[in-house]
């Protein structure tokens, strides 16, 4: 029976584990207090407009912290590139584009979402293609843009690296 | 050899007794006649009275002096012993009742304690302590709907590190 007590052995170390991350997050908390007032405040903001939502995509929201924090050390970096640079995107797309950003919003189909962002994307993209790429894009429909996007940057890459190949040197250019 | 006796062994139980002085009055008269009568019982009693007679020429065993003493020391021991060992239930109670005295102080001093004690400060942050991760990220979280969504995005090469 005194062995029964054991049973407490393996969920120790997620209990200190816990423990140990809301020491982590007090401490953070008093250095924000300390240093970056403004930063708290935002940081406040954000947790009433997280209670402001339905409490389904709260619970949605808590699931992706929860499923991406899971994930191996080399996906998760990988995730939250993409993450940060759609979000920087679409920041920027409001701002610039009120029109799209809504449509994007208002788009509740996940597939038909995303279609719609890599329409907006690539015509983002538009502007960093070589020629020769851009060409591509302006000879084929625009709702067939996602399909060929691969194609297209494969373009990109192979005139962009024959652009910067050192080019061979005449022998009349050599030095006597 | 020993003479064989034609007396039954009710006869015998009876004269034995009779010796003894401890048959009934009734009994021993009637005894008393056979005995003037008969013969063989007359010769069997006086033979039983002359071994009894016998038995009185014997040594008899006298007591050590120390023997009134030793036995009473033994007995008062043994009461003393008996009287001190604690009865098995006797320890089950004495063992419960401690152990609920010491519940019931345990349960009156957590009682007094909680009802004492001034709260704990609590930190009005707390919940964006307890969140704070979560909340950190929430600008990134708030404009996707699931990891599935995450993973299909990263396969568009879209948002990849070298993009286009």
């Amino acid at each position: 029976m005194r062995y029964v007590r054991l049973i407490w052995l393996p969920v120790l170390p997620l209990l200190l584990g816990s423990l140990s991350e809301h020491d982590k997050a007090r401490q953070r908390l008093e250095t924000l207090r300390q240093q970056d007032e403004k930063r708290l405040a935002f940081l406040r903001q954000e947790l009433e407009a997280f209670k402001a939502l339905p409490p389904e995509r709260q619970k949605d929201i808590r699931q992706l912290h929860q499923d991406l924090h899971s994930l191996d050390e080399k996906l998760q970096k990988r995730y939250w590139g993409v993450l940060e640079r759609y979000t920087v995107w679409l920041e920027n797309l409001r701002k610039t584009h009120p029109d799209r950003y809504r449509q994007i919003e208002e788009t509740t189909d996940p597939q038909e979402r995303l279609k719609l962002i890599k329409t907006l994307r690539i015509q983002h993209e538009m502007a960093y293609l070589v020629p020769e790429a851009r060409e591509m894009l302006r000879r084929t429909p625009e709702k067939d843009w996602p399909a060929i996007w691969p194609r297209v940057r494969r373009k990109h890459r192979e005139v962009l690296q024959a652009t910067l190949r050192p080019k061979p040197v005449k022998p009349s250019d050599k030095p006597e | 050899m020993a003479r064989r006796s034609s007396l039954s062994d009710k006869e015998r139980e009876e004269l034995i007794a009779f010796l003894d002085g401890e048959l009934e009055e009734e009994a021993a008269r009637a005894l008393e006649a056979r005995l003037a009568h008969d013969p063989e019982i007359r010769a069997e009693a006086e033979s039983l009275k002359r071994t009894w007679d016998l038995l009185d020429y014997l040594p008899r065993p006298e007591p050590s002096p120390s023997f009134t003493n030793a036995t009473l020391d033994r007995l008062s021991a043994r009461e003393t012993q008996a009287a001190l060992r604690p009865r098995p239930w006797k320890r089950w109670a004495l063992a419960g009742g401690w152990a609920a005295a010491l519940l019931l102080a345990a349960g009156l001093g957590y009682l007094a304690g909680r009802k004492l004690a001034p709260p704990p400060a609590l930190d009005p942050d707390e919940e964006l302590i307890r969140n704070l991760n979560l909340v950190e990220n929430l600008r990134y979280y708030r404009h996707v709907p699931d990891l599935g969504f995450l993973r299909d995005l990263e396969r568009t090469e879209l948002f990849g590190e070298e993009t286009p």
